[in-house]
């Protein structure tokens, strides 16, 4: 098997080693997925992260990983174990003809391999090293585990979410806090790979996934930095009083995400829904009359001090029934479906709680051509994944291959890039190195 | 190390919100120039969203939009005029890179769509990161992020099983929208290197955002399953969750001069009947009953956390502080110390301790010894119910209880210490605060930079997640609305003063 036609991408040029777990698996994909020749190197027998869930058909088998296949698509695989001396040597005539290695193990663990960026250096010295690990190379907590959980806390994302009666609540199912850190580290290899046109020379990417989530929150470091306050989980002496207004509705079959949004933006946004409403005759004078523009502005203390906290507690209770308890006998009377489509028709800010099944039913997405159809022939399937990040006028990233197979491309890499003999590669696995 | 990797790369935004701003903040963050196109007559409603600095409210104290624009420059135009336009347009012609974010077809209306633009810069490269695309049926559907994550599904998959579904902290898209962003446009910038041709890119945060459900998306595709929010489980490890721990003691410092300030003061505590006494309404009064109103006061700070009251006393502009240390603190703020003498009640009182909690994971046998060991080898750990990753799993609330047990007497920051020193995973959920002044980490890689503000003075911002090692990524502040109209018109476009002053004259700049 010969090497794929490939048609040219924003990154044909460039070869990409990725060395990563699930830590860093995205960053490798989305680079293939730009049109890098992204090679995959797993350990023999294949990386550890084969044996994450979901499987295809709930069949445990490192080949029918669907985590796996998600984020390797676009790579090439070869297996090669990097702490026997023969692989070592191996990987470094790798890293001759590499543009980018990345990796993700523990701070020091290569350099303890002589595969550290500095000696990586010597043998390239254009190559850019991009390191994804919890907290960066060095610090005091370089050592520390991050599994998502760990991760996902002290990047600031977990305190202020859910409700108050559990612990702060998580994200479900696998690391969000990975994933951010490998699309920020492909942006690092980036400008790396950027700089390199100037200097000519290749450098060390150290990424932190804590500080790629630290750097990405709203109203948290903010309210601290402008004003040291700490935003609470949920605020019950608020007084204010699009903070205690709904967010999350029932409906027929499902939930909606609306809420009446204050001021100026509310005079705009929410009439299309009481018009909405009206015309389907589930309006009421109080919601037709309802001024918008002073709905959830701050009182000024002079406005404050005309009623007692009981009284105010008291009046905004009912005006918020008022507005709330039509508007959700509305929602239940229609479909998640429904409610999207009058949505879009009557330029309504609501939006339907989708689940995966939905988000593969829409519309817009299949409009747009969003999907891939990636063949598994050794499974004798086709499945559809998520496809290309961006619609690009020159050159659409996609996916260009499903994700490897063990050891799928030794013989290729090895024997027909590397010139090795049968021989050689028969003695290699013979002693376990490939 | 001097030499940033993006300088020479010329970047123009028509960004608002979140996910165009943190775009060109990061390419500025490495060394380009950002130019954002801004506007009075239509404000970047980021500008007009609190947090703000100390509370006040104002174009140019926005947390957020400071947050996220540091290291452009600003001018302000009003697109709704040709002239405005046509300067726009100017500034494309030496740009690079195009950034936008309005809603699908906005730009196209406005005459700056990608074949307006490339007639003026053939080889531009422009970016549009619209909610779901400009093509499609939703195209122009009205929203923001907080309702593209419930679109998005991870709204869904938040929560509590058998509950409803529970919101992500933040417009969750705009967190991961800018990322996609950078790296489509420096591939791009690549591309045209190479071949001279720029591009238009149209990028959906819906699809984005998608991409981060992949193996979700793909377990549905092929086993029917439709994910589901699981709280905090693992089936990969246990425990594995978020306990409550140990908090220090808080305090707050509460300053009440006039009796303006007593009245709102008065209303913040009515449920307090003693508030209302004819002793503590002139300030002679409250002074000369100092020590009864402080004992007063101190009960009603303490039904409350200092956030709590820092935000209620922010409200009605009256000077409040959260103090680590006390009267000792207090003593050292000038505001403060100028009230004492003319203010009562005035001090530190201690509040009701927050809430801290920390996540702690064990996934090995090993780590579920070094666990035991840690919290003291009691009696529980050596019960067959906890003795494997299975049985811990299927006695899950029982162990997480006995955990929670231990965790309480610690604070969040011990207990991450003693787990991570013994190999097991911890961290502590960090608040703002956290993040910013106490984190040893964050702290050691300077994530957050202080910045000189013209209107706020000194704040900060977080830059790059990455570092280079040989070369720099640094921030400069964000800019106050229209602060560099004249640099950009004069020393960038090559005007005249008096072609800038008939342009302003003309609202074309604003």
């Amino acid at each position: 098997m010969t090497t794929k036609e490939r048609i040219e991408g924003m990154l044909s040029p460039y070869r990409v080693l990725d060395l990563t777990d699930e830590k860093g698996l995205m960053c490798g994909k989305l680079l293939g997925d730009l049109g890098a020749d992204v090679i995959k190197v797993e350990r023999p027998g294949g990386d550890a992260t084969r044996n994450i869930g979901p499987f295809y058909h709930d069949e445990v088998d490192p080949e029918k990983s669907l985590f796996w296949f998600a984020f390797n698509t676009s790579k090439r695989g070869i297996t090669l174990d990097i702490e026997k001396a023969e692989g070592r040597e191996i990987l470094k005539r790798l890293v001759k003809g590499a543009d980018i290695v990345i990796e993700s193990f523990a701070p020091g663990y290569l350099d303890g391999l002589g595969l550290g960026y500095a000696d990586l250096e010597k043998v390239n010295p254009g190559v850019i090293m991009v390191s994804i690990t919890p907290f960066g190379q060095s610090g005091p907590y370089r050592g520390y585990k991050a599994p998502d959980i760990v991760a996902w806390g002290m990047g600031g994302q977990m305190y202020s979410v859910g409700p108050p009666e559990h612990p702060p609540v998580q994200i479900s199912h696998h690391a969000q806090a990975y994933l951010h850190g490998s699309v920020e580290a492909a942006v690092g290899a980036m400008v790396a790979l950027f700089e390199k046109q100037s200097s000519g020379k290749g450098q060390h990417v150290d990424l932190s996934i804590q500080s790629s989530l630290a750097q990405a929150t709203y109203m948290l470091t903010a309210s601290w930095d402008h004003g040291q306050t700490i935003r609470p989980r949920q605020d019950p002496e608020s007084t204010r009083e699009v903070a205690r207004m709904q967010r999350v509705w029932p409906c027929k079959d499902g939930f909606v995400m609306w809420f009446f949004f204050p001021g100026e933006a509310g005079k705009r946004r929410n009439p299309p829904l009481i018009e909405w409403m009206d015309s389907e005759g589930m309006a009421n004078d109080f919601l037709r009359e309802f001024d918008w523009e002073a709905f959830g502005v701050p009182p000024t203390p002079e406005e404050l001090l005309e009623e007692t906290p009981d009284e105010r507690r008291q009046r905004l209770q009912t005006r918020r029934e008022a507005l709330e308890e039509p508007t959700g006998k509305f929602f239940m009377s229609h479909t998640m479906a429904e409610l999207m489509d009058g949505a879009v028709k009557h330029r309504v800010t609501l939006y339907p709680l989708n689940n995966t099944a939905a988000i593969l039913e829409s519309a817009q997405l299949a409009a747009r051509g969003f999907w891939a159809e990636v063949e598994h022939p050794e499974l004798d399937t086709t499945i559809t994944y998520p496809g290309a990040f961006t619609w690009a006028s020159e050159t659409p990233p996609g996916i260009s291959r499903r994700a490897p197979l063990i050891g799928e491309h030794n013989e290729e890499v090895y024997q027909q890039e590397l010139g090795m003999s049968a021989e050689e590669i028969q003695s290699l696995k013979q002693a376990g190195v490939i | 190390m001097e030499k940033k990797p993006l300088e020479g790369i010329k970047v123009v935004g028509f960004t608002w919100y979140v996910a165009g701003p943190q775009t060109t903040k990061t390419l500025a963050a490495c060394g380009a120039e950002v130019i954002s196109i801004e506007g009075r007559t239509r404000v970047d409603p980021q500008r007009t969203t609190g947090p703000y600095k100390d509370g006040e409210s104002g174009v140019d104290r926005s947390g957020d939009f400071n947050q996220y624009n540091a290291g452009k420059m600003s001018i302000a135009l009003n697109l709704a005029d040709p002239k405005g336009i046509e300067i726009a347009k100017k500034l494309v012609s030496r740009a690079d890179v195009v950034v936008e974010n309005y809603a699908g077809g906005v730009m196209k209306r406005m005459g700056l769509g990608y074949e307006d633009l490339r007639k003026v810069k053939p080889d531009i490269i422009m970016l549009s990161a619209c909610m779901q695309g400009q093509t499609g049926p939703h195209a122009d559907h009205p929203g923001t992020g907080y309702q593209l994550t419930a679109l998005s599904g991870f709204y869904y998959i938040t929560g509590w099983p058998g509950e409803e579904p529970s919101p992500p902290d933040g417009p969750y898209p705009d967190y991961i929208v800018p990322r996609f962003s950078v790296l489509a446009i420096l591939a791009a910038l690549d591309y045209r290197r190479r071949t001279g041709k720029g591009q238009y890119l149209d990028l959906s945060q819906y699809e984005n955002a998608i991409h981060f459900l992949s193996p979700l998306i793909l377990d549905n595709v092929v086993n029917q399953r439709v994910a589901t929010r699981v709280g905090n489980s693992s089936p990969y490890a246990a425990p594995h969750g978020v306990y409550r721990c140990r908090s220090e003691n808080r305090w707050c410092g509460i300053s009440v001069a006039t009796d303006e300030e007593w009245k709102i003061m008065c209303w913040l505590m009515s449920e307090t009947e003693w508030v209302q006494e004819e002793r503590f309404s002139t300030l002679e009064g409250r002074k000369a009953n100092k020590s009864e109103l402080d004992m007063l006061m101190e009960e009603w700070t303490m039904e409350r956390s200092p956030g709590e009251i820092t935000n209620m006393l922010r409200r009605f502009n009256m000077p409040v502080r959260r103090l680590e240390r006390g009267e000792v603190e207090l003593a050292e703020d000038a505001e403060f110390a100028e009230r004492a003498a003319v203010a009562m009640p005035h001090g530190a009182y201690s509040c009701k301790s927050e809430d801290r909690w920390c996540a702690i994971v064990v996934q090995t046998d090993e780590e579920w010894q070094s666990f035991c060991r840690v919290i003291g080898n009691p009696e529980w750990t050596k019960d067959a119910k906890f003795s494997t990753l299975k049985s811990r799993q299927e006695n899950e609330e029982e162990m997480d209880r006995l955990i929670g047990e231990w965790t309480i007497n610690f604070s969040a920051e011990e207990v991450m210490t003693r787990m991570q020193e013994a190999g097991v995973a911890a961290g502590i959920l960090e608040t703002g605060q956290d993040l910013m002044d106490k984190d040893a980490q964050l702290k050691y890689r300077g994530l957050f930079e202080e910045l000189d503000h013209p209107e706020i003075g000194k704040y900060r911002a977080a830059g790059t997640a990455f570092k280079l090692s040989k070369s720099l990524t640094q921030l400069k502040s964000a800019p106050t609305l229209g602060e560099h109209n004249e640099y950009i018109l004069k020393e960038l476009l090559g005007m005249s003063d008096e072609e800038v002053v008939q342009l302003v004259i003309e609202g074309a700049v604003e």
